[in-house]
């Protein structure tokens, strides 16, 4: 297991009022895995990788919880110990290269840069390692690259640096924050092909987040769905495409468009406010199509149904008492 | 913990502004209210109290003319807080207009404008001065005018860039689109968003323009030595100084240091309360 | 009569304009002899991705920017050569709806003052009616009265996209123009807003040239659609045919890469394309990364022919 994430709890404090941007979130990853981490604006997904590479900044706060990379609970760590494990230990990939590569530095020199800082190597080699790197992500003139400005590159080829750099440290943990989002769809899936090509020789765990199904479909081992900070349902990706219980899921995989639809489907209302959310209550009522009483009286709790999913909602809890299966409480 | 020193500086600077529009205020006050804060006449000779220190009956010295330096410094205070307002809202005028023309219209027009101006901003500074004075007599309108007209650059610079900046934006093309004609353009939505900067750097300004004046009496271009102003108080003092008389600079210099600063928190200040998304 | 037509729409580009004048370095053709045509009513989808032209070519056809070569007819006028005053009766037909919502809009204005400006610009006798108006149009895209006081950064994603549609529709315009309107949004909202698109679209006759990259979006919506690569058009098919005929490589590659809708799709068999949009300089721009090129593709540029409304820029697959 090289990730345990438990009651992982990030809250912003705003002169508003309290945004919990990420709520007892829990969930768990093997090496060689991708778990994607689905949800849409505001939903926490984000929040969640930046609360586990400790840059969540003031007026946020990671308030509890606890995140094990393998066996150490990072956020018992000091800042430089957590920046230590930046990069060496999680490594990470966002979505807009032009903002994340230093415009003024060649590609070489940041590439070089950041594997000088955790391998005591000669300039030479870590040069070496760079070109290799770029080769195994399908740009073969390196040494041209490595020689040129982020800004004298396309996006589809900064992204592949992004990810070349990220991949050189060989971390144990790979979170990618939409990192196809801003390209053109080839360009995506070309990049999606080079993922599950590295993925297969890596073996790093990956947490992939992003907001497109379809992309989660391509890669992901198994899928965490987020809404308004907590997390939903939570499983294998086959099943939960197959027969999804919660019916923001359920909601989720309906809207999306298929060529040749005569009709729209989508999810009515806008997403919560996060700020003061009740927390005695479903966050998805209001817009959920089968809300009963209760779920404007207690917040569902996480529990198994009889496919082995987790899923935070009061129906798939009645029917998991029916069956007799275990309860997982928050 | 990191979160709470970011929290303690925001305190800070909020202060901070508060105290140099605080200070800002009662530096106008007092200078306004000179004829009622001091018993003596600003250019009263006493050749029985010349070049003395601060003491009871004087507390900030008198000068080479005996003259009461606090008296010379409030009233001073009148004609550079004058000169530096004033001489803003000139180059203000000069600037907006000029950068608005030259940013709106662009292309060669542009050019030609930024030619001139940036041949007028190629020469010294003095020798502009100087030109100026050619046609001027020294004096309270004149130094205004002075100044006025040899900041206006930056001012129409920034306007232009400004604009040109903005022009790129989508809703500036919206506001095209949706036919809106070109001086309802340039007034609501050019001008406006120009402001916050435009402001800030007049704030600013202010305060080199007090300086500017100062170092114009300094040089003798400025106010002549009777009616006091900063500028030539430091100048009259300069050859006491060596003596050891250092009330004579000391007094007026910290008005002027104090006076700057607090216009800088001012402008810090405004620039935080006009940014609507705040 | 159609209602808007492009005949040879050319702009150029200079990449490294030289000091002195006349040393032009590289000439990029954003948008290369572009011809098409949009009946009253009729709906356009422009698709293509990044460095295609449409941006481009939208604002050639809003009239913020002139084609360097080739005309734009709106109603049989062409819109860059006639009197100012038509220029003003054209943009009261031809309106646009924004990619980056909070870009689209004055950050200093609130809402009540938005909606004003389009109505002070073509209704300006009419100063008693513009509060109505304002609530009627916004309610008429599921916008409450109560956010007229309010900034657009005060306001969500998707009520700003729908401020932009409401300001649009002012002028009350024949043809809309929406380039990557749904682009921004989360995908439950772009639904909602594409969903309002068609009811406008309904009840009040428009038009549209809808620029998106997302293909079902695109289908959806409209009747024809034109697909670009580096400025140039490939393929124009009507909308049913996008799924089972389409026969440019770039088309079909491109509906290749539409996102999977399930994991056991991941098997199937799909044309990835090497390398990225550029611009080759000799014969057809696709042929550096088409699968199936041949010789001639890399000397000769193919013209756009075809039967009927489906027409093809391919020297593989003649009609």
């Amino acid at each position: 297991m090289v990730l345990q994430v438990r009651n992982l709890q990030t809250c912003f404090f705003t002169p508003q009022g309290v945004v919990r941007a990420v709520d007892r979130l829990s969930f768990s990853l093997q090496a060689g895995k991708v778990l994607g981490l689905v949800g849409e604006s505001g939903s926490g997904k984000s929040m969640t990788g930046l609360s586990i590479l400790g840059l969540i900044d003031h007026p946020g706060r990671t308030t509890a919880g606890e995140i094990i990379l393998k066996g150490r609970d990072l956020l018992k760590l000091t800042e430089e110990e957590r920046e230590r494990t930046r990069g060496k230990e999680v490594g990470m990939i966002f979505q807009d290269p032009l903002t994340s590569l230093n415009p003024v530095l060649t590609i070489g020199y940041q590439i070089t840069e950041t594997i000088l800082s955790h391998q005591r190597i000669s300039k030479r080699e870590a040069w070496e390692q760079g070109v290799n790197w770029l080769k195994r992500l399908g740009l073969t003139h390196g040494d041209r690259i490595m020689n040129s400005y982020p800004f004298q590159l396309s996006g589809g080829m900064r992204q592949r640096v992004m990810i070349a750099a990220a991949l050189a440290l060989q971390p144990d943990l790979l979170i990618a924050d939409e990192p196809t989002t801003a390209l053109d769809l080839t360009v995506q899936a070309q990049i999606i092909q080079e993922i599950k090509r590295l993925q297969k020789e890596n073996a790093s765990a990956i947490i992939f987040i992003t907001h497109d199904l379809g992309v989660v479909a391509e890669l992901a081992d198994e899928i965490a769905v987020m809404y308004a900070g907590s997390l939903v349902e939570y499983g294998e990706i086959e099943k939960i495409f197959d027969h999804p219980q919660h019916p923001y899921t359920k909601a989720l995989l309906e809207s999306r468009m298929n060529l040749g639809e005569k009709q729209v489907k989508f999810i009515p209302g806008l997403p919560p406010n996060l700020n003061n959310l009740p927390v005695d209550q479903c966050s998805f009522a209001p817009r959920c199509p089968m809300v009963c009483q209760r779920c404007w009286e207690k917040r569902p709790f996480l529990s198994f149904t009889s496919s082995g999913q987790l899923a935070a909602c009061h129906l798939v809890e009645d029917r998991g008492r029916r069956e007799n299966s275990v309860v997982i409480g928050a | 913990m990191l979160s709470e020193g970011r929290f303690l500086q925001k305190i800070g600077k909020h202060c901070l502004a508060r105290l140099g529009i605080t200070i800002l205020l009662i530096l106008i006050a007092v200078a306004l209210l000179a004829p009622f804060l001091t018993t003596y006449q600003p250019t009263a000779v006493d050749l029985y109290a010349v070049d003395q220190g601060p003491s009871l009956s004087h507390p900030m010295g008198t000068d080479n003319l005996g003259r009461d330096i606090l008296t010379r410094c409030l009233y001073g205070g009148r004609v550079s807080l004058a000169v530096g307002f004033t001489a803003v809202a000139i180059s203000l005028a000069l600037g907006i207009v000029y950068g608005t023309i030259s940013g709106f219209v662009g292309g060669w027009l542009d050019k030609v404008m930024m030619g001139i101006m940036d041949g007028f901003l190629a020469l010294p500074n003095i020798l502009l001065v100087v030109a100026f004075y050619i046609f001027l007599e020294p004096g309270l309108t004149s130094v205004v005018l002075v100044i006025g007209g040899t900041s206006w650059m930056q001012v129409a610079r920034l306007v232009r860039t400004q604009f040109f900046s903005l022009k790129q934006q989508e809703f500036v093309q919206a506001a095209r689109v949706l036919n809106t004609p070109g001086y309802k353009i340039i007034t609501r939505h050019l001008l406006p968003n120009c402001f916050v900067p435009v402001m800030v750097m007049s704030i600013i300004n202010i305060g080199h323009a007090i300086i500017t004046e100062s170092s114009l009496s300094f040089l003798g271009l400025g106010i002549p030595q009777h009616e006091p102003s900063w500028g030539n108080m430091l100048m009259g003092g300069q050859m006491t100084l060596l003596k050891g008389s250092w009330w004579q600079t000391v007094f007026p210099g910290m008005f002027i240091v104090i006076t700057v600063l607090s216009i800088n928190f001012l402008g810090d200040a405004i620039r935080d309360s006009l940014d609507v998304r705040r | 009569m159609s209602l808007l037509e492009l005949k040879e729409v050319t702009k150029f580009y200079f990449q490294g304009e030289g000091f002195l004048m006349g040393k032009r370095k590289n000439v990029i053709r954003a948008v290369d002899q572009v011809s098409l045509s949009l009946k009253i009513g009729e709906s356009l989808g422009l698709v293509g991705e990044s460095g295609c032209g449409k941006s481009t070519l939208a604002k050639m056809v809003l009239g913020l920017e002139k084609p360097d070569k080739g005309q734009v007819y709106f109603r049989g006028q062409d819109i860059f050569h006639t009197p100012q005053n038509s220029l003003r009766k054209y943009r009261q037909e031809v309106q646009l709806v924004f990619q980056d919502s909070l870009a689209a809009f004055n950050p200093r204005l609130r809402v009540r003052e938005i909606m004003r400006e389009p109505l002070e610009n073509f209704y300006p006798e009419e100063k008693s009616s513009y509060l109505q108006r304002s609530i009627e149009i916004l309610e008429l895209v599921g916008l409450h009265s109560e956010c007229l006081g309010s900034y657009p950064h005060e306001l969500s994603g998707g009520q700003r996209q729908r401020l932009g549609i409401a300001r649009a529709l002012v002028s009350q315009p024949k043809l809309l123009v929406c380039d990557e309107a749904i682009a921004n949004l989360d995908v439950s909202l772009q639904g909602q807003i594409l969903t309002l698109f068609q009811q406008l679209k309904e009840k009040l006759g428009l038009s549209y040239l809808f620029i998106s990259h997302h293909l079902p979006a695109v289908q959806y919506l409209v009747d024809k659609i034109v697909v670009m690569y580096s400025g140039r058009i490939v393929e124009i098919l009507p909308r049913e045919h996008l799924i089972r005929e389409a026969k440019h490589p770039y088309t079909l590659s491109l509906l290749d890469a539409l996102p999977i809708h399930h994991p056991r799709e991941r098997k199937k068999r799909r044309i990835i394309l090497p390398g990225e949009a550029c611009c080759s300089a000799h014969g057809c721009r696709f042929h550096p990364r088409c699968p199936k090129a041949k010789e001639i593709c890399s000397k000769i540029e193919p013209t756009l022919r075809g039967e009927k409304d489906h027409l093809l820029a391919c020297h593989l697959m003649p009609y």
